[in-house]
């Protein structure tokens, strides 16, 4: 049971040291400083917005990934109540809302990170939510080789994927 | 063995779907945001129809585990991550990313072999 939180938690919580590394955000300068002059990039914003834009995307994406999985993981075991039809436009449906709002996140971000840094945000709240929801509802535990190769396709994703801001 | 393919291929396409919709967009600064989400919100449909069928036939009428699946998918939607990461450039040959590719091969080799 706890290694099954343990690791939502701790791939989801890998997001934070992350951007932190690549300089994408940071915590320690006063929110209202102003973001260095970057090559290709004249609209300059604050630090604490760009904190909390990539803040907003990271929990949009996941609440995305959990919309998605309620969607495709949950709707089947309704499948002897409910015929497949009514499943399949509720699926879709859920599909069509979550996707409507990620556009935006990932829109958002990219003003300050790579696709492929969008992409580490994707993994990790993907696997998160995952993991988690498969717990909580089928009730199955990760398997700890499982839970170790994920947390390396994450890293390995983080170190392709971890040049600076302003070499973007 | 023989049936990998029936397995891989829809996932490939749904993925491909999925890496089109999240990314396909950002570079077309031009397009007012209103019209990326109302077609991110008609392929997103699409994905998930396409997605939600795939994974019912796996699942029910071949018993493979939830968890592969998704796993399956998700690192197809990465590998066209790297390899649009290769073909920008972003991806060059520095040491530590020739670490991260090695990790992100090895992870992925023990998480669906």
């Amino acid at each position: 049971m706890i290694l099954s939180l343990v690791f939502a938690f701790g791939i989801f919580a890998l997001l934070w040291p992350y951007f932190i590394a690549i300089r994408a955000m940071d915590f320690n300068k006063n929110s209202e400083t102003m973001e260095p002059r970057l090559q290709g990039r004249p609209a300059r914003r604050t630090i604490g917005r760009i904190n909390s834009d990539i803040s907003v995307t990271i929990y949009t994406v996941y609440a995305f990934y959990t919309v998605l999985c309620v969607a495709f993981y949950a709707t089947p075991e309704f499948r002897g109540v409910i015929s497949d039809a009514v499943l399949l436009i509720i699926v879709i449906a859920l599909s069509a809302f979550a996707f409507y709002f990620v556009e935006m996140a990932n829109r958002k971000a990219y003003a300050y990170i790579t696709m492929g840094q969008i992409a580490v945000i994707h993994l990790c709240c993907s696997v998160s939510s995952f993991i988690a929801f498969n717990y909580l509802v089928h009730g199955n535990d990760i398997i700890l080789q499982n839970g170790l190769a994920v947390v390396g396709l994450a890293i390995g994703l983080m170190l392709i994927f971890s040049r600076k801001l302003g070499r973007k | 063995m023989e049936s990998l393919i029936y397995i891989i291929a829809p996932l490939s396409i749904t993925a491909l779907i999925l890496f089109i919709c999240m990314f396909g967009h950002l570079k077309f600064g031009f397009i007012s945001l209103k019209s990326v989400q109302k077609i991110g919100a008609v392929i997103g449909a699409l994905y998930g129809y396409l997605y939600f069928t795939t994974m019912y036939n796996l699942l029910v009428d071949y018993s493979v585990f939830l968890s592969r699946i998704h796993y399956t998918n998700l690192v197809i939607f990465l590998i066209f991550a790297i390899l649009i990461g290769f073909y920008s450039r972003r991806i060059t040959p520095d040491f530590i990313q020739i670490i991260g590719l090695c990790v992100f091969g090895t992870s992925a080799y023990f998480l669906l072999a």
